[in-house]
Parts: C-alpha cells; structure tokens; sequence
C-alpha cells in the first residue's frame, strides 16, 4: 500500500508550534486553579456555578490540543495509510460538543432558576487568614477578576499561533479566552445584583453567560462538521475560502505540457490533501511530468501536503469521475455555472 | 522556475463572530463593565441588601418575629419567654439592633413553613445544617460545632432564603458572640 507522506511543519513555522505548546500548558495549569478558587467561592450563585462550568469546559480544547499534537504525528501505516491528522479535527469535535453539551444544561438550570423565583442565598464565611465574617460576595468578585484578565491575555497570545500554524482547536480555544471578560463581567453584575437586593440578577447573568456558551458550541459544531465532511479549505476564521485550489491550477497550467487543470482540495487536520486532475496537451505525459507537476504544485505552501496528480482524457477531464455510462455532463464551463 | 506564492494569509473582511469583534468589544467594553462595577460598588456600600426589606421591616415594627420550637438544651420551655441556648442568642442579637422580640411557638415543619413565606424572620430549634430544609430556607453558617457528627453536629438558625442583609448580620452576631457558657448535654 502507498502510505502518505510524513508532515512536519515548516522550519518557520518552529516558534509558533512551540509558543502554542507552551501557551496550552500554561492555560491548563491556569484554568485549574481558576475552577478550584471558583468552586470554593461560589456559594450558591446560579450565576457564579454557571461562571465555573464554563471555566472548567475551558479546559477542554486546551487538553484535546495537546493530545492531537501528538496524536497527528504517528506515522501512516497499513491501517491508517492517510496518516492521523484528522486527530486535530477531531479534537475540535470534541471541544464544540462539549460546549454545546454543557451550554444547553446551563441555560435550563439558569431559565429554571429564574422561572421558579429561587432567590439566591449569599451569607459570610470566614476566610482562614482574615478571622473574621466577610460576605462572599466581596471574595466573588477578585476571583472572577482573575478568571478573566490572565484567560483574555492568554487568549491574545495565541491568537498569533493559531493564525500562523491555521489551527482551528487553537483558534476556537483563543477566541474563548478572549470572550471570559464578557462572562466574569456579566457574573459581577449578578453578584452586585443580588448585593443591591435583586435577587434576578443573577439568574438573569447565568442566563447570558450560558447562552453564549451554547452559541459559541453550535457554531463551533458547525464549523467542525463542515470540516470533516471534506469542505473546501476555509480561512481559520472560516471568513473566506482559502485560495489554494486557484493557486495551484493556475501554477499547473503554467506547465508547457499541460492543456488545463482541475484541483479540489480537503482539510486534513492542518494540511490539504487533494487530487489535481492534468489535461496534457499532447494526449499523455510521462511519469518525469507527472512528478514535475507533483512537486511544482506542493512548494507553492506548506500546507500543501498529499496532492495526487492525474492525466486525463478530455472526456474525463469534463466529466465527473463515477458517472458510470453517463456523459454529455457539458463542458467545464456549465458546470461551473451549475455550482 | 519555482513560483512561490505567498503561504496564505488572506483574512478578508471579519465577519461576525471572529477574532477582530472582541478586540472592539473587548476595549470599550471593558472600560464600560468597569465603570459599571466601579459605581454598583460605590452605590452599594451596604451591600448585600434584602430583596425583602426583612431587615427594614424589623426596624419599623422594632420587633423581630422568631419562631421557636421546643428542642433541650437549644430551646427550652417554648412558650412566652423561652429560655435555652438559642433564645438567649436572640435576645442578644435583636437588643444589638435595639429591637424587641416577637416569640412564634410551633412546631418545627410549620415554623419553617411560615419563615418560606416571610411570615417570620427567624427560626430557632436545635437545627442543624444537615436539615432537609436546607433547599427551602437559608441556613446560617454553624454557630456552634459538636465535633465527631459532622453535619448532623453543625448547630444553625433558619432565616429566609435570598435575605442576604439579614443573614449577614446574624452570621456576624454569632461569629462575635459565640454561646456561653456552653449547653449541657442534651437529654438532661
């Protein structure tokens, strides 16, 4: 069996890796002690337990980086011949349906609190070293402040990496981050709420908090679904369609052998894979061509990674492939126009 | 011979829900949580308050409604002046804020009752934090702790649930004046 190649990521693209790596770890080790302070401050605040779930979901894409870090390097073999980079779309599976799980929990608990009138109970403790009572909620609010302010700056330094290696688990995990001001603001005005005697504020805050979470994992489902069914390459922030198949036809048909090219091109974890489809101009090539054409189309990016080349007939080249005993599919351009 | 086209960094237009949106919100928005923070804290500088004004309405009846049941040594004699542990606490704590005391005898299902519904301000009655009540009324925190019981050890009074005011101070109150002497065994 022909197994793909091995990937490594660019020498340049080095630091970035590394960076992520680093920034991964120290999130995980930050948002641990966050969801520790949180659990032991949260009294019993719909808004504050809601704060804490969605501190401890953020530990998810974090971790799921990581192990798909490794995971995408192991080798292809027999049974897995296209190699385990889809291990990095997986990952971001894993973080979008756990937000999306956890979401749509927390805005029933938070709409049931609200609904059934529960008014939220916040009395004193006495914290080890102070000696003595001290409402809760004044300890609520440093420790939300710094569920955010680390988590926003976190989520501006990765933002570069996720940029630069286009992965999209880092790209959706930075943009969390950066939106955790939104959630521990929206919890302060809940605990100041209930300090100032409305006792709805804080479902009211559980309520937006929960409901971004929710939003944040359909969208994120979404993207991540899209993905793994082969979608054509998008930009990490999914504005745009990447511009490699164009690039690499255009750079085909600079080849003085080649009449035209088709390219369609799929994620694979970081990388494309893809199939170019060659019409020669002289009826056929050889394999020097062939492997010219290979070659030309994976330097022109990095990400360029498994590009099978095919020479076709003209007859192949306008119809589809699999259309068994079916032609008159029209030329290039009505199909073009059918898309 | 090589034409290498630039590695792609095409961010087009952000649409939206992207990293450039937070960036915007993030600034003013933060400035704005801030400022909303900054001035809740300094309107509410007697913060926590009472949803239910419990704490106001004690004031203007100068009476705190208590409800009381029987349980030696905690509360003893439930009737017109009940004596005991806890009803001492309470005479304490209401000439603290310069108030009278309303006593509510009963039973303890339907003292707690009533308190659900802001019949009453407080319950007393060798409560303990292991009540099943704990869902339906608030709980101080333990004025008093039998070691080796664990919850069931842990001794509690009931206020209403969500009146954080009057919690706070009662929790301060038997922080600073824990019971003395200490009760006798019960079952004496």
């Amino acid at each position: 069996m022909k197994l793909s190649g091995e990937f490594e990521f660019p020498q340049r693209k080095q630091a970035d890796l590394r960076r992520a790596h680093r920034l991964e770890w120290i999130s995980i080790a930050y948002l641990s002690s966050v969801a520790v302070l949180m659990y032991l401050v949260m009294g019993s605040s719909q808004a504050m337990k809601t704060a804490w779930a969605e501190d401890c979901l953020s530990l998810v894409p974090p971790i799921v980086f990581l192990i798909a870090a490794r995971v995408r390097k192991w080798p292809p073999n027999d049974r897995h011949p296209y190699g385990y980079h889809r291990a990095v779309g997986i990952a971001f599976l894993c973080a979008a349906l756990a937000l999306l799980a956890v979401g749509l929990l927390l805005v029933y608990d938070a709409a049931h609190t609200l609904i059934a009138r529960e008014h939220p109970t916040i009395g004193t403790v006495v914290p080890p070293l102070w000696g003595r009572p001290v409402w809760l909620g004044w300890l609520m609010l440093p420790v939300l402040f710094y569920s955010a302010a680390p988590a926003v700056i976190l989520g501006y330094l990765k933002h570069r990496p996720a940029r630069e290696l286009h992965d999209k688990t880092l790209y959706a995990d930075a943009d969390m981050n950066k939106a955790d001001w939104m959630t521990a603001a929206a919890a302060m005005l809940g605990v100041l709420g209930i300090g100032m005697g409305f006792w709805w504020a804080d479902s009211v805050a559980a309520l937006a908090i929960s409901t971004s979470v929710l939003r944040d994992g359909f969208k994120h489902t979404r993207t991540v679904i899209a993905d793994l069914m082969d979608r054509t390459p998008m930009t990490t922030d999914h504005g745009a369609m990447e511009p490699h198949p164009e690039m690499v036809r255009q750079a085909m048909r600079r080849l003085d052998w080649v009449a035209d090219a088709k390219v369609r091109l799929r994620e694979n974890g970081h990388v494309f894979f893809g199939e170019i489809y060659i019409l020669p101009t002289s009826g056929a090539a050889d394999v020097h061509q062939v492997r010219q054409a290979r070659e030309t189309a994976d330097e022109l990016d990095w990400r360029l990674h498994d590009l099978t080349v095919s020479i076709v007939s003209e007859e192949d080249f306008n119809d589809p492939p699999g259309r068994d005993g079916q032609h008159g599919g029209g030329d290039k351009e009505q199909r073009d126009q059918r898309h | 011979m090589n034409t290498h086209f630039p590695a792609t960094a095409s961010s087009p237009t952000p649409q939206a829900h992207n990293g450039l949106r937070p960036v915007y919100l993030g600034t003013w928005g933060a400035v704005a949580a801030c400022a909303a923070v900054l001035l809740l804290l300094n309107r509410g500088c007697d913060m926590p308050k009472d949803p239910q004004q419990t704490t106001q309405a004690i004031r203007q009846r100068n009476a705190i409604r208590v409800g009381v049941s029987e349980s030696p040594p905690w509360v003893v004699a439930a009737d017109a002046q009940p004596q005991g542990t806890e009803p001492d606490l309470i005479r304490r704590f209401a000439s603290g804020l310069e108030v009278e005391v309303q006593w509510h005898a009963g039973g303890e299902s339907e003292l707690l009752g009533r308190l659900e519904k802001h019949e009453l301000d407080v319950v007393i009655g060798g409560l303990t934090a292991d009540s099943p009540w704990k869902t339906r009324v608030a709980l101080t925190r333990p004025y008093l702790r039998k070691p080796g019981q664990g919850k069931a050890g842990e001794h509690v009074m009931a206020v209403m649930r969500g009146e954080n005011d009057f919690l706070v101070r009662l929790e301060s109150f038997l922080h600073h004046h824990p019971p003395t002497p200490p009760p006798p065994e019960p079952g004496s």
